[in-house]
């Protein structure tokens, strides 16, 4: 048997389908793998109907053991190999940060970390999931953040837990029909080269269900249950929790313990964050990204000029919610593709990231940002160029943009007649006027020193100096 | 066929660099990469199950243990890989390899069983030296990928080493690399680690001047917490390296009993001659006072009942207990004229100790009915209570 570096091995075993007095979900079953004397132990998972699984990504060519362990006799004790072969085409490995505020594959390409939001998209028919992965398939995005558990409003056929009726759920159990519809979902997104930005909780609950305020030990089990089976896909991220600071269950003591037992469960420490809620141009809360349980920061805010701020924390900035295109009667959802689009810019340009997101309420399809389907809006043809252009810019080994042979300024949404640069002395910068609304690239003259540029007075201009 | 002892050292030549596989009749497999002696290749492997192993050109028997084994992690304490627990002591000790030879006898006769030593020529005779004492070496690595590969293929077979590396950006890369190599499965940890939680860090190597601060570590993370910098006794020029004794052992016994390891480090220089060396900058023994007062917690740990844990009970002092039947209390600076615990109903042995004057004052104490008992103090600083069920 082989598995391509950072694919997915799974192990299937047939265990106990009932426990008397007890609950299959909680059986104590692990694999161990072991590469030469290296050993990586996973949590298995109960998948219903009497079958057990582990899954396990290797990411060491050559050959893997593995020894089972569990109180159930059927699942102790068995061991296995397998050979780990090299990656296929298109497989660069899961993404991990780097130097400071960047993003790479481990195989180290770079990453563009050009996300969007689709919360709710695969708890949608099945048509419309296809549309969804279509519509995906020609967007430039390479991130999606999407929920595992329903809103207060939805009344969907399974939830992650067992039971589909608010007040008649078995929070102690979980549907694996769910979770095997899901991880079909994030397969679908690996093979497009897409990254699950997964959203573990939410505040948009308020009790309904009673997943936003289960007992911490209901919590753990739960996020143990969904690291064992979704951590072994390459592209998933882990978002602890969607606008944290609105759900008034929690306190921040237990999103740090709650953090802390993901970091715990997960073998591979994929991407991990947690998104906080804001009152728009007002109130602004977000968690402390210092805490080392945390990989990046993943921020609602309105203003992508705030990125030079954030960046004094050492992790990538990722605005994962800057105000969505569309036509919603929330101020949230009611962008320009013009704002949108320069949101983007500013934010990137000082070295962060800016996540994606569409509201248009009057369209075939509902909106994008909760059920995927169509994109309407003109932002992700100019997000697709911005994407090319800062994919071309030449970097330094900590992914910063290398400032001795790049100047990139973006004008915003002024209309300057001229600008005065202040360049470095030496061999001269060749300039390019870049319109970031028609997504044209006009090469202008070489300058270097102070210098004088003349710009043709319209909004949403970018000056790219290379040498 | 070639035996050796479980957890012992087997040296064997080999025909070139390539790594072995060690194959044992369970299943089991370990690896190992030789390296360069004299003229040949040499591969150092020890064991982890008794019987027979086989691997390409041979077989060797494991035979019964005549040790307690490496060290393993069990949650948030560490045990012999035999199942005793283990209560480390450290000193730091980062001399040249010929001071070597000054130290030696210093170390084996104090209360230390850690030793934290940096890697050098000369730490291969420093580890079998101190495997001879009963002495763990916690060794420090360079972030040097290559001299991590060398130092792990000539010294995981020896049961006493742990690994730290030295701080940097991301552990990943390197404790990974150890993990592969070390077929002991020696602890591995950062000092100073931006985020010591990943699963490749089997516990915390932490600077930290206020050890009130390991409960928090400890809880956050669920590893085992050592403070392997929190300063020196001594007269240096810095604020690190001039803790007065008191201060040295208080936050000591403080880490100690709020369930961490804490690491002594002494710094004594005379300013009129340069040949005195300090002696955690390889110095021949210890000049201080706390190391000769640390002998009082060395006999305190030794005979710690197994399962004792910090709790919370008593919010004002830490406190190491098992819950009935075990209480060890530390006050620090404060000053208490006596200290009341909620017992059930026995009889226990009770000990006042003055960590700092080094005296204990036991009395046998009867509880009745689910009651409180009060230990009068001696209203002075740095005491200690120990109270031990006995029927």
């Amino acid at each position: 048997m082989s598995i391509e570096k950072w694919g997915l091995h799974e192990l299937t075993l047939s265990g106990p389908a009932e426990l008397s007095g007890g609950n299959p979900f909680a059986l104590e079953f692990q694999v161990t793998y072991q590469f030469r004397n290296r050993m990586v132990t996973v949590d298995g998972f109960y998948d219903g109907d009497g079958t057990y699984r582990a899954r396990f990504s290797p990411d060491r060519e050559g050959e893997w053991s593995y020894i089972t362990s569990s109180s159930a006799p059927e699942l102790d004790g068995q061991r296995g190999s397998f050979v780990c072969t090299p990656p296929g085409p298109g497989n660069h490995g899961p993404v991990d940060v780097l130097g400071r505020h960047h993003f790479s594959y481990a195989d180290g390409t770079r990453y563009d970390c050009i996300g969007t939001t689709c919360y709710h998209w695969t708890y949608e028919s099945k048509e419309l999931q296809e549309l969804t992965l279509e519509s995906l398939r020609s967007a430039p995005f390479d991130k999606v953040r999407m929920c595992l558990l329903p809103t207060d409003g939805m009344r969907p056929e399974r939830t992650p837990f067992a039971g589909s009726t608010p007040g008649s759920v078995d929070v102690d159990r979980y549907d694996p029909v769910f979770f095997q519809e899901f991880e079909a979902r994030v397969a679908d997104l690996l093979a497009m080269g897409i990254q699950a930005d997964l959203i573990l909780f939410h505040p948009y609950d308020r009790g309904v269900w009673g997943f936003d305020r289960m007992t911490p030990a209901q919590d753990a089990a739960y996020l143990q249950y969904v690291v064992a089976r979704l951590a072994a896909y390459r592209n998933v991220w882990w978002s602890l929790s969607n606008e944290y600071d609105f759900n008034h269950e929690k306190t921040i003591a237990d999103w740090d313990r709650l953090l802390q037992l993901v970091q715990r469960y997960d073998p591979y420490q994929r991407l991990r964050s947690i998104h906080n809620g804001t009152k728009m141009y007002e109130v602004f809360t977000p968690y402390d990204f210092g805490k080392p349980w945390i990989t990046h920061q993943s921020v609602q805010h309105w203003d992508g000029a705030e990125v030079a701020a954030w960046r004094d924390c050492p992790k990538p900035v990722v605005i994962d919610e800057i105000g969505y295109e569309g036509n919603a009667g929330r101020r949230w959802g009611n962008l320009t593709a013009d704002e949108m689009v320069h949101r983007f810019w500013q934010g990137m340009s000082l070295g962060g990231y800016v996540g994606h997101g569409e509201s248009f309420v009057d369209r075939e399809t509902r909106a994008w940002i909760s059920i995927g389907g169509r994109l309407y809006g003109d932002s992700p043809e100019r997000i697709d160029f911005l994407r090319a252009v800062f994919a071309g810019l030449p970097r330094q080994s900590d992914g910063e943009v290398d400032a001795d042979r790049c100047v990139l300024h973006y004008l915003g949404d002024r209309q300057p007649s001229a600008v005065e640069l202040d360049l470095p002395d030496g061999s001269p910068f060749h300039f390019d006027l870049i319109d970031t609304r028609a997504m044209t690239i006009t090469p202008l003259a070489e300058y270097s020193g102070p210098s004088h540029i003349p710009l043709p007075a319209t909004p949403y201009l970018a000056l790219r100096g290379t040498r | 066929m070639t035996s050796v002892a479980r957890w012992d050292v087997l040296e064997l030549p080999v025909p070139g660099p390539a790594g072995v596989l060690f194959r044992h009749a369970s299943g089991a497999t370990a690896y190992a990469e030789p390296f360069q002696s004299g003229d040949g290749w040499v591969v150092r492997y020890s064991p982890s199950l008794e019987g027979v192993w086989s691997y390409d050109g041979g077989s060797l028997e494991c035979t019964p243990a005549t040790s307690r084994g490496p060290v393993r992690r069990a949650g948030t304490t560490l045990r012999w890989a035999d199942g005793t627990p283990y209560r480390p002591l450290t000193t730091a000790w980062f001399g040249d390899p010929q001071q070597w030879a000054a130290a030696r006898p210093a170390l084996a006769a104090s209360p230390f069983n850690r030793v934290r030593l940096r890697v050098s020529d000369g730490i291969e005779e420093q580890v079998r030296d101190l495997l001879a004492a009963d002495i763990v070496a916690d060794i420090v690595l360079p972030t040097d990928s290559s001299v991590v590969r060398a130092a792990v293929n000539r010294l995981a077979a020896y049961r006493n080493v742990t690994w730290c590396l030295e701080s940097a950006d991301k552990s990943r890369e390197l404790a990974e690399l150890i993990a592969e190599l070390d077929s002991s499965h020696h602890l591995i940890s950062m000092h100073e680690a931006t985020d010591p939680g990943p699963p490749w860090l089997t516990h915390l190597s932490v600077r930290l001047e206020n050890l009130r601060g390991v409960s928090a570590l400890r809880l956050a993370h669920d590893k085992p917490v050592f403070v392997d910098a929190c300063g020196h006794e001594g007269n240096g020029t810095t604020p690190d390296t001039s803790l007065r004794p008191e201060e040295m052992l208080t936050r000591i016994w403080e880490g100690t009993v709020r369930g961490a390891y804490v690491t002594h480090g002494e710094w004594y220089v005379d300013p009129s001659s340069v040949s005195l060396v300090p002696w955690s900058d390889g110095g021949s023994r210890p000049r201080g006072v706390v190391a000769q007062r640390l002998r009082l917690l060395r006999e305190v740990l030794d005979e710690l009942p197994d399962g004792v844990e910090p709790i919370d009970d008593y919010r004002d002092a830490p406190t190491l207990a098992v819950p009935g039947s075990y209480y060890l209390q530390y006050l620090g600076e404060h000053q208490f004229p006596d200290r009341t615990f909620s017992l059930p109903e026995g009889e226990y042995d009770v000990d006042v100790l003055d960590v700092w004057n080094h005296s204990v004052r036991r009395t046998r104490e009867s509880v009745a009915g689910a009651g409180t008992l009060t230990v009068r103090l001696p209203g002075t600083q740095y005491q200690a209570i120990q109270i031990r069920r006995t029927s």
